[in-house]
């Protein structure tokens, strides 16, 4: 025995010479451990782990299991932004906006001015004739304008699809939704702290200066009031109708419409006011959902044309309506843009914190029914936020032509003024066919052999997530009400002390926030009642009682 | 100080006496004890009077006449008109024989019907698959449904579903079908219109009851020509089905219509277009079925007779409306048969049908010979299940025939 141990020892000994004689010792990285960058690096584990996830719904669950109630995000709908919201708008999307000529615009979509007049002409007395019979043959009434757009919208798509698919097949391919459910969820850039927080963190250095005045040995602060912050930010669009396709659109050749503007370079690189000052947002709880109008397992899964609805300016002084007009016209637009592709670039594995590598093209049409604005989005970039390594040189572009109205008026049932440069830049968007992407992994962040949740071989597992994955995206409520500070107890406890000697119960009397620290498994998991479990002998814990979670590591 | 009643129990029995009554009537007959004021007032010759009399005096307030905050003047009053009415909440209780016998119609043998179905050059149909797909699976609404039911447990409270309306299923998988048949064939764009969303009203009088038939065409096809009658080409003695119009005895074809009150100006006929615009002849009417939207004036769920009595009733409302424009409002004898081919769906089986009608009178006004004749396909399921089974988008057993009579009813001339 003592002979085969000292053998044994003799021979790690001998074994453990070679690691003492090379001559290249191998050292651990250095790392900086400053806060910025410890704060990078975390960030870049949290990219890798959402990476890691095989599947494109696992993807888009994951984010949101941080936050029991939801995360704090800034609720944009399409039909009701803020006032003068162009810049704040431009801010979060990291978007140039170009105005182009109609040259420029057909150039970049590789328009056949010669084929498309033909087409033209074949077209026209339809789309007039439908258009006629929609404007003046309908006895409707209580239509809102809204929904009258709406029917003039599928109308001119009807008639467009109708006389083009049999001669182009990546109309008949293509499919077409009626007032489909885009929503995309993101984390924009660096903002001011809002006046709330910059109070709560001001309150937290008083507080600690006045603890170490007690303390022998003072201990270093470590907050500073000011830091920029970061915020998601949460659209609703209202599209009237889209079309979608199997292959995506050519990317755009950005260099037609010139180099990049160097002011909104350094604009864009700038810290933005916080939106709560700014314009009056209020930050509300919600499970971030990215939807490019359908689940993901749609063949059909790169946009081609979405219509949106032109609100009209009501709601401010007459001096400010044509600024205001022109500004929410192209805020609707970039937003419009930028939420569908980033949806649709989330249902190809990139997320804000995965940047894209191939760019993504997209057409608008922003309409009333009679004036028509054309919109060109090319996606470049998904890193808004600030903790990056690098600065980002990337941003996405807005390129969009001046309102054409499609006529000025109706008379004796002729349209005054018909304008056909407006289906001519239909046409344009009509006919522009998407092609492959030649050499380019179009998902290269998504497991190949396990696409989507249906390719899932566990059975249980895929009907679990399936389940979790709908429960979360219909945003309905949590089952117990959210924790709240109340009335009385912000008058009594917070703002005026006046109840010293209550015992400290409350989750804010001890430093603590349910609705941050607590995740989303944070809760019992479903109870299985005793004759759907199987049958066993022997106790096997209280554990047993309870469904099988398939929650990914955290 | 009150008495504490409770204080002074010493014994069960004195608790149990202890009722509110009990101490209602003992606080009631509480008598004021004499702490010697009065004596000592008296003494000092201050003059008392006894509080009773003081308040005896009644005091009688002045009355208000109520007077109505403002006056309703009624000007120009409009007569208002007791009918009965049939819209898109209702069925017919007696199914396609009360019908029947409300349309004067009988049903010829569907074989008859000459539908030139596209089965030979048609061969996209992975399209419809696609829009099926699109429509019932992938379309990402989730909205609130209605509470699940199990007959077994009736108190049970499920979770609430989110999901697809079947509002929404139908009017998605509508859309693209039609939208499917005008891109297959440009040639008709000359020819046909679509009209979305088109509300018709018709009043009509049955049994001496004047009726109002409100129905909606969720998408209408409307052509360039009148639709010629099958009837021209068909032998109909051979090929009828029924001899006659179903007799209801002791019923009356107007059983489960609603009662309404209207204004006598809102009762009249209205057509979702206005007259002089070309192709406005209406060829296909294409209804929706929606569960949460159509149901038995009583607690009963929809039969299949019922489905298929309301696409007669509807298709009757459109042909009588289309007789109306072509004639006039007050047509009594129609110098050539209307007729309009109806698609009713619930998203899943699709009921095809056509009604010639021959005569706007009632059964009882009628001979045997002038009848109107109603052509019904037998029910097809687009599909046998589309649904995600254990997470999978899953769609099986579908049948090609729907769309292609679908098709054929759109490229009819």
């Amino acid at each position: 025995m003592l002979i085969r141990n000292l053998v044994r020892h003799v021979s790690k000994r001998h074994a453990s010479n070679t690691g003492l004689t090379s001559t290249v010792p191998k050292y651990p990285p250095i790392l900086d451990l400053s806060k910025e960058a410890k704060k990078r690096r975390e960030r870049e584990r949290y990219r890798d782990r959402i990476n890691a996830q095989d599947t494109v719904e696992e993807k888009l669950f994951f984010p949101n299991l941080r936050y029991y109630y939801g995360t704090k995000c800034y609720y944009l709908e399409e039909s009701n932004l803020p006032l003068d919201s162009l810049s704040f708008v431009k801010y979060i999307t990291r978007t140039r906006s170009i105005e182009a000529d109609v040259k420029t615009f057909q150039q970049l979509l590789a328009f056949n001015a010669s084929e498309a007049k033909e087409l033209l002409e074949r077209i026209r007395p339809y789309l007039q004739e439908a258009l006629l019979f929609e404007l003046l043959g309908r006895t409707k009434e209580n239509l809102s304008e809204e929904k009258a757009a709406g029917v003039v919208v599928e109308r001119i798509n009807d008639v467009l699809l109708s006389s083009l698919s049999m001669q182009y097949q990546h109309l008949l391919d293509a499919a077409v939704d009626y007032k489909p459910r885009l929503e995309a969820f993101w984390l924009a850039g660096t903002f001011h702290p809002s006046a709330e927080l910059y109070k709560e963190r001001s309150d937290e250095i008083k507080r600690l200066e006045k603890e170490n005045k007690r303390k022998e040995k003072p201990e270093p602060i470590d907050i500073d009031a000011a830091e920029v912050v970061e915020h998601h930010i949460q659209y609703i669009g209202h599209p009237l109708v889209q079309l979608r396709s199997k292959l995506p659109l050519t990317q755009l050749d950005t260099d037609i419409v010139g180099d990049s503007d160097l002011e909104w370079d350094k604009f864009l690189s700038e810290t933005y006011y916080s939106p709560s000052l700014r314009f009056g947002l209020q930050e509300i709880r919600r499970f971030g959902t990215n939807l490019p109008g359908f689940w993901p397992g749609d063949e059909c899964e790169h946009g081609l044309v979405s219509y949106h609805y032109m609100k009209d300016v009501n709601d401010v002084s007459k001096s400010m309506v044509e600024g205001e007009r022109k500004s929410r016209l192209t805020s609707q637009a970039v937003l419009s843009g930028f939420g569908w592709l980033h949806a649709q670039a989330a249902f190809q594995g990139f997320s804000s914190y995965q940047e894209l590598t191939y760019p993504l093209t997209s057409q608008q049409v922003i309409t009333d029914g009679r004036q028509f604005s054309f919109n060109l989005y090319q996606l470049n970039t998904m890193l808004i936020h600030k903790e990056l390594n690098s600065p980002n040189t990337r941003s996405n572009i807005c390129i969009s032509l001046p309102i054409q109205p499609l006529y000025k008026g109706i008379s004796n049932n002729q349209f005054v003024e018909w304008n056909d440069d407006v289906i001519l830049n239909l046409l344009g968007f009509y006919l522009n066919k998407p092609q492959t992407r030649e050499g380019v992994a179009m998902k290269p962040f998504v497991n190949p052999d396990v696409k989507v949740l249906a390719e899932v071989d566990d059975e249980d597992r895929r009907i679990w997530l399936h389940n979790q994955f709908r429960h979360m995206y219909s945003n309905r409520p949590r089952h117990r009400l959210p924790y709240e500070i109340y009335d009385w107890e912000r008058i009594y406890k917070i703002e005026y002390s006046t109840r010293e000697m209550d015992a400290r119960m409350r989750p804010y009397e001890r430093g603590q926030n349910p609705m941050d620290e607590r995740r989303y498994w944070d809760s019992m998991p479903p109870y299985i009642p005793k004759k759907f479990r199987p049958k066993k002998k022997q106790w096997n814990g209280w554990r047993s009682k309870f469904g099988k979670t398939y929650f990914p590591d955290p | 100080m009150p008495r504490d009643y409770y204080a002074e129990v010493k014994s069960a029995n004195q608790l149990n006496n202890l009722s509110i009554e009990g101490i209602v009537r003992s606080e009631g007959q509480r008598r004021i004890l004499d702490n010697g004021a009065l004596k000592s007032l008296k003494e000092q010759g201050i003059q008392v009077e006894n509080a009773l009399d003081v308040i005896s005096d009644k005091v009688v307030l002045p009355k208000f006449p109520l007077k109505p905050m403002f006056g309703v003047e009624v000007q120009n009053a409009v007569e208002l008109v007791e009918h009965l009415s049939f819209n898109d909440s209702n069925v017919l209780v007696s199914g396609l024989d009360q019908a029947k016998a409300f349309t004067n119609s009988i049903e010829i043998n569907s074989e008859s019907l000459n539908l030139v179905t596209a089965e030979s050059d048609f061969s996209r149909h992975d399209l419809v698959k696609r829009c099926i797909k699109s429509s019932l699976l992938f379309d990402a609404y989730q909205e609130k449904l209605p509470k699940r039911i199990d007959p077994e447990r009736p108190a049970w409270n499920f979770p609430r579903d989110y999901g697809i309306t079947d509002r929404r299923r139908n009017l998605l998988l509508c859309n693209r079908m039609v939208q499917l048949c005008s891109s297959l064939n440009p040639q008709l764009l000359a020819h046909r219109r679509t009209i979305s969303d088109a509300p018709f009203r018709v009043l009509l009088e049955r049994d001496g009851v004047k009726v109002l038939l409100s129905l909606r065409a969720d998408i209408l096809l409307t052509s360039s020509e009148e639709l010629e009658g099958p009837s021209a080409s068909i032998d109909i003695n051979e090929n009828r089905k029924d001899e006659d119009v179903p007799d209801l005895h002791p019923l009356t074809s107007t059983l489960s219509l609603v009662k309404e009150v209207t204004p006598v100006d809102q009762l009249k006929d209205t057509i979702p277009f206005v007259d002089g615009f070309s192709r406005s002849n209406i060829h296909t009417a294409i209804f929706h079925f929606n569960s949460t939207e159509t149901a038995n004036i009583h607690d009963l769920d929809v039969s299949q007779d019922q489905f298929l009595s309301r696409s007669l009733m509807k298709a009757y409302a459109f042909a009588l409306a289309e007789a109306r424009r072509r004639y006039g409002a007050n047509v009594q004898k129609l110098p050539r048969p209307v007729t309009v081919q109806c698609v009713h769906t619930d998203s899943k089986d699709f009921h095809f049908a056509v009604l010639q009608l021959n005569t706007v009178k009632d059964s009882s006004e009628t001979t045997t010979d002038e009848r109107n004749f109603y052509w019904s396909l037998p029910i097809q399921s687009l599909y046998e299940t589309c649904e995600y089974s254990s997470a999978k988008p899953v769609i099986e057993g579908y049948n090609p025939s729907v769309f292609n009579t679908l098709l054929a009813f759109c490229r009819n001339n």
